[in-house]
């Protein structure tokens, strides 16, 4: 026996507990695209002339995202969209990746920049880890790779840059800062108003569970990786993310509710915060909020 | 009364395994089974995603783990 739609008589791929709704194929998709468009529409309004920079990796998450602003703004003449990948030089893992966001951007007709962390930082991703450091893999390429998508995207003139992030990333987020007490990085998830020298962010996939945007990418036949970087994740984001997932599981909703409270919460503790400096690095010149910025800290370039 | 379920795990690599479940078993209770956590994966069924609170209806399933760090 099998389950029906919701909303029309067919068959349904997909159980939302959190709505309490099945949805078919099509209605899923309609679903997904609706939450995108919204979210869009309330926190990153799309103006005349927009320059939409994506970051794509060949992951379900940032590839998704390129698919739906392509699907919803691509026939719009006065919007460009490019699609901008970063290879970190992690063998066995980044080449392999990039080829699928190739076929993608290719299916699409998207311009694609490729930059890599050789090029731009001299340095590569594998050859960090067998460095001795202080901070775990993550910390150095999440910096690094921020650096270079703001240049890439600078350079192009972008007025946008989107990333992939979806719900479970931002509730897992949220959470991480809670418990580290950690306001100011609260703060500065939110979107931030725009800034010189700092590509406006935008999370279209924010109110996106992650296994509907993996369900999303396999519907529409995506070209996507699935496989984990050998570096994959800090240790601690893996716990919050099972003790979120274990909640979601037993109290559905969960996620949403972090995020919505979240939101509510931003507003008032930006006005209690003074607002973080901007000044320039001194010794790359790149928009930031101390006299160094992250990615020379970390390449020890001070 | 039980029954037998050949699934294929596919999580970067391919494992495979059989499993017992209830006769009435649902998606969700094969994934408790397991200790998988439901939303880590989706289950498909000849190659279609299925909604989890659905009764299992075929001996063969792929779970695709489609939540993994990076
Ligand atoms: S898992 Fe960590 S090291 Fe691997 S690509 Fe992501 S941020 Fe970089
Ligand atoms: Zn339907
Ligand atoms: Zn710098």
């Amino acid at each position: 026996m099998t389950i029906k739609c919701k909303k029309c008589n067919h068959e349904a791929i997909v159980f939302q507990k959190y709505s309490g709704m099945h949805l078919c194929k099509r209605h899923f998709v309609e679903d997904v695209e609706r939450k995108i468009k919204l979210t869009i529409r309330k926190e990153y309004s799309i103006q005349k002339n927009d320059v939409i920079a994506v970051a794509v990796s060949g992951g379900k998450d940032s590839s998704v995202a390129l698919y739906v602003i392509h699907k919803i703004l691509g026939n719009r003449p006065d919007i460009k969209i490019v699609a901008i990948s970063v290879d970190e030089g992690i063998d066995g893992y980044r080449p392999e990746s990039i080829e699928l966001a190739k076929n993608l951007t290719e299916m699409l007709g998207v311009q694609h920049i490729i930059k890599s962390f050789k090029e731009v930082h001299g340095v590569t991703m594998d050859e960090l880890a067998a460095m001795d450091r202080e901070k775990g893999a993550c910390s150095y390429c999440g910096v690094l790779r921020k650096n270079i998508l703001n240049k890439a995207a600078l350079e192009i003139g972008a007025t946008k840059l989107v990333t992939g992030h979806n719900l479970d990333d931002e509730a897992q987020t949220i959470l991480l800062n809670h418990f580290r007490g950690d306001m100011e990085r609260m703060v500065r998830l939110a979107p931030p108003a725009a800034v010189e020298g700092l590509v406006l962010r935008a999370k279209p996939l924010k109110n996106i569970p992650e296994k509907e945007v993996a369900l999303y990418a396999l519907v529409n036949s995506l070209p996507v990786d699935f496989s984990e970087c050998p570096y994959a994740g800090e240790a601690i984001r893996g716990e919050i993310r099972e003790l979120l997932n274990d909640f979601e599981a037993k109290h559905p909703g969960t996620k949403y509710s972090l995020l919505r409270g979240f939101d509510k919460l931003v507003g008032a503790l930006a006005k209690e915060m003074p607002p973080a400096k901007i000044e320039k690095c001194r010794v790359c010149g790149e928009t930031c909020t101390e006299d160094i910025c992250q990615a020379c800290k970390l390449l020890g370039r001070a | 009364m039980s029954r037998k379920v050949h699934i294929t795990i596919q999580a970067g690599k391919i494992s495979e395994q059989t499993v017992e479940i209830a006769k009435d078993a649902t998606y969700e209770d094969l994934l408790n089974t397991l200790n998988i956590n439901q939303e880590t994966v989706l289950v498909l069924n000849g190659g279609n995603a299925v909604p989890l609170d659905g009764a299992v209806n075929s001996d063969k399933l792929t779970i695709l783990k489609v939540v993994t760090g990076g």
